[in-house]
C-alpha cells in the first residue's frame, strides 16, 4: 500500500468515518506494520508541535497583554499616591516638607531603578527617553540630534507608546512601506546584530547595533510589503511584523 | 487570571532570576515563558497541587534560567545545581516553535483556517481549546491516549462551518497538511524527526 493511502486511512480513522471492518482491518495494520505505525505517530507529533505552537501564540500575547496592563495599573496608582501626598501634606506640613519628601521619593526611585541589576529602566516611557535623549544623544545613524530625527525624509516615526519594557514593533503594529520604524527593545542586548528575516526565512537585512543600544531606526523603503519577522543574532525568539502599503 | 499571578508572583520569580546576576536574563521573559509552561503542564495534569503553585512556578522559572545559562555557557550544570524534576508538558525546543510559527506563516489563510479547524483550534473566534471530538472512541482504540483522537474535527463538522462538500474538506486539508509537510522536509531541524515522501 502507498504511503499516500496510508495518511488517507489515518485521516478516515480520525474522522471515524469508518465501518467496523475497515477499522479492524486499520487497528491489525497498525499492530503489524511498524512503517504504519510511525506515520501515525508521526501525525500525532505533529498535531501536538502545531496545537503547542498555536496555544503558546495565544498564551504570550494574553501574559504579555497582563504584563503590561498590571504595569500601567501601578504606574497610574504610583502618580496617583504622588498626587493625594501633594494634596495632603501641604496642610500638616507645609510647602517645604511637601518638596522635601517628593525629593526624598525621587532619590528612593532612582536608586530601586539602579537597584534591578540589569540596569533595565522599567518605568521610563518611549516619551520620557525621547525627551532625555533629545537634550543629550545623538541619533545611531544620522549622527544628528535626537530631536531633529524626524527631520529626515519628511516621514512619520513609528514608535511604541506604552512603556518601554516591550519589544516594538510586533505583529499587532500597524507599518507602512513609507514609515521610518524604530526597533526597540527593554535593555541593551549581549547581541550587537539586529536581524530581519522575509517571510521566505531569507536574511533580508543585518543591522550592526552600537554598544548598549535599545533602539535602531529603519528608514523607509527598506521593507517592501509583506510580513517578516525580527530578532537579535543568536536569540531564538523572533517576531512577527508585518508592512502593508501606504492606504 | 495572568494579571493576578504577575501581581502577587512576579516579585518571586524576580528575586530568582536577580539571583543569577546575568545580564542575559530578563525577569519579564523568564516569567512569561515559565508561566507558559506551567500553564500547558496545568492544563495537561501535570501539576499534582503537591506544592503551591507559586512554588511550583518559581521552580520552573529557575529551570529554565539554567537552561539559558547552560545554554550560554556562562553555568556548568553540577550535582549542585540539578534541574528541579518536574515533568514538563513544555517539552518542544524553543526553536521548533518559531520555526513552526515560520512555516504556518507561509501557508495562505485558506490553508491555516483548514488546519486550524481540523485539530479544534480558531484563530477568528479565539478558542484555543481543542474541541471534542462528537463520536467517542471505540472502547479499545489503538492509541495510547485518545489526545489526537479527541481533538480532531470531522471533515462533515468542517464541510458545513466552511460551507464546502465534505470531500472538498477533505480534499483541501489533504493538499494543506502536504504543504506544511514539504515546508518541514525542507527545514533542518525537522527534517530529522520526519519521513521524506
Amino acid at each position: 500500500m502507498k504511503k499516500d493511502d496510508y495518511n488517507d486511512r489515518i485521516e478516515d480513522y480520525l474522522d471515524g468515518s469508518m465501518s467496523n471492518k475497515e477499522r479492524l482491518d486499520f487497528e491489525r495494520l497498525l499492530a503489524t506494520d511498524p512503517d504504519f505505525r510511525k506515520l501515525l505517530d508521526e501525525r500525532k507529533e505533529f498535531q501536538e508541535l502545531y496545537v503547542t505552537t498555536h496555544k503558546i501564540t495565544r498564551l504570550r500575547s494574553k501574559i504579555s497583554e497582563a504584563i503590561n496592563s498590571e504595569k500601567a495599573t501601578e504606574k497610574t496608582t504610583g502618580a496617583s499616591i504622588t498626587g493625594q501626598i501633594g494634596r495632603i501634606l501641604p496642610g500638616i506640613f507645609g510647602r517645604t516638607a511637601v518638596a522635601a519628601a517628593i525629593i526624598a521619593l525621587a532619590v528612593i526611585g532612582s536608586l530601586l531603578l539602579f537597584d534591578t541589576g540589569a540596569g533595565k529602566d522599567e518605568y521610563i516611557t518611549l516619551a520620557d527617553r525621547q525627551a532625555a535623549s533629545a537634550t543629550k544623544q545623538t541619533d545611531s545613524i544620522t549622527g544628528k540630534a535626537a530631536s531633529e530625527i524626524t527631520g529626515y525624509a519628511n516621514r512619520e516615526i513609528v514608535t511604541g507608546t506604552g512603556t518601554f519594557d516591550e519589544y516594538f514593533p510586533d505583529e499587532f503594529t500597524k507599518l507602512h512601506t513609507s514609515d521610518t520604524i524604530r526597533f526597540a527593545w527593554p535593555e541593551p542586548r549581549a547581541s550587537r546584530h539586529l536581524m530581519i528575516f522575509d517571510s521566505k526565512g531569507q536574511l533580508v537585512k543585518k543591522l550592526k547595533l552600537k554598544k548598549k543600544a535599545s533602539e535602531y531606526l529603519l528608514m523607509p523603503g527598506i521593507l517592501g510589503e509583506g510580513i517578516y519577522y525580527w530578532k537579535f543574532m543568536n536569540d531564538t525568539t523572533l517576531i512577527r511584523i508585518s508592512v502593508n502599503k501606504k492606504p | 487570571m495572568y494579571r493576578f499571578i504577575y501581581k502577587h508572583y512576579f516579585a518571586s520569580v524576580k528575586s530568582i532570576v536577580s539571583g543569577f546576576h546575568s545580564l542575559i536574563l530578563d525577569p519579564d521573559d523568564i516569567f512569561q515563558e515559565g508561566l507558559i509552561a506551567a500553564s500547558l503542564n496545568v492544563e495537561k495534569g501535570r501539576f499534582n497541587g503537591e506544592s503551591s503553585f507559586q512554588t511550583y512556578l518559581v521552580a520552573i522559572c529557575r529551570n529554565i534560567c539554567l537552561k539559558k545559562l547552560n545554554r550560554h555557557k556562562r553555568v556548568i550544570l553540577t550535582d549542585f545545581e540539578k534541574l528541579d524534576v518536574i515533568d514538563e508538558a513544555y517539552c518542544a525546543p524553543e526553536d521548533q516553535i518559531n520555526r513552526m510559527l515560520r512555516l504556518k506563516a507561509m501557508l495562505d489563510e485558506k490553508c491555516r483556517e483548514i488546519i486550524n479547524l481540523r485539530f479544534g483550534l480558531s484563530e477568528t473566534t479565539g478558542v484555543d481549546d481543542p474541541v471534542p471530538y462528537s463520536v467517542p472512541p471505540p472502547e479499545h482504540h489503538p492509541l495510547q491516549d485518545g489526545d489526537v483522537y479527541f481533538s480532531n474535527k470531522r471533515f462533515e463538522e468542517i464541510s458545513s462551518i466552511l460551507g464546502i462538500e465534505p470531500d472538498n474538506a477533505r480534499q483541501r486539508f489533504k493538499r494543506c497538511i502536504g504543504k506544511l509537510r514539504a515546508l518541514m522536509l525542507k527545514d533542518h531541524s525537522f527534517k530529522m524527526t520526519l519521513t521524506d515522501s
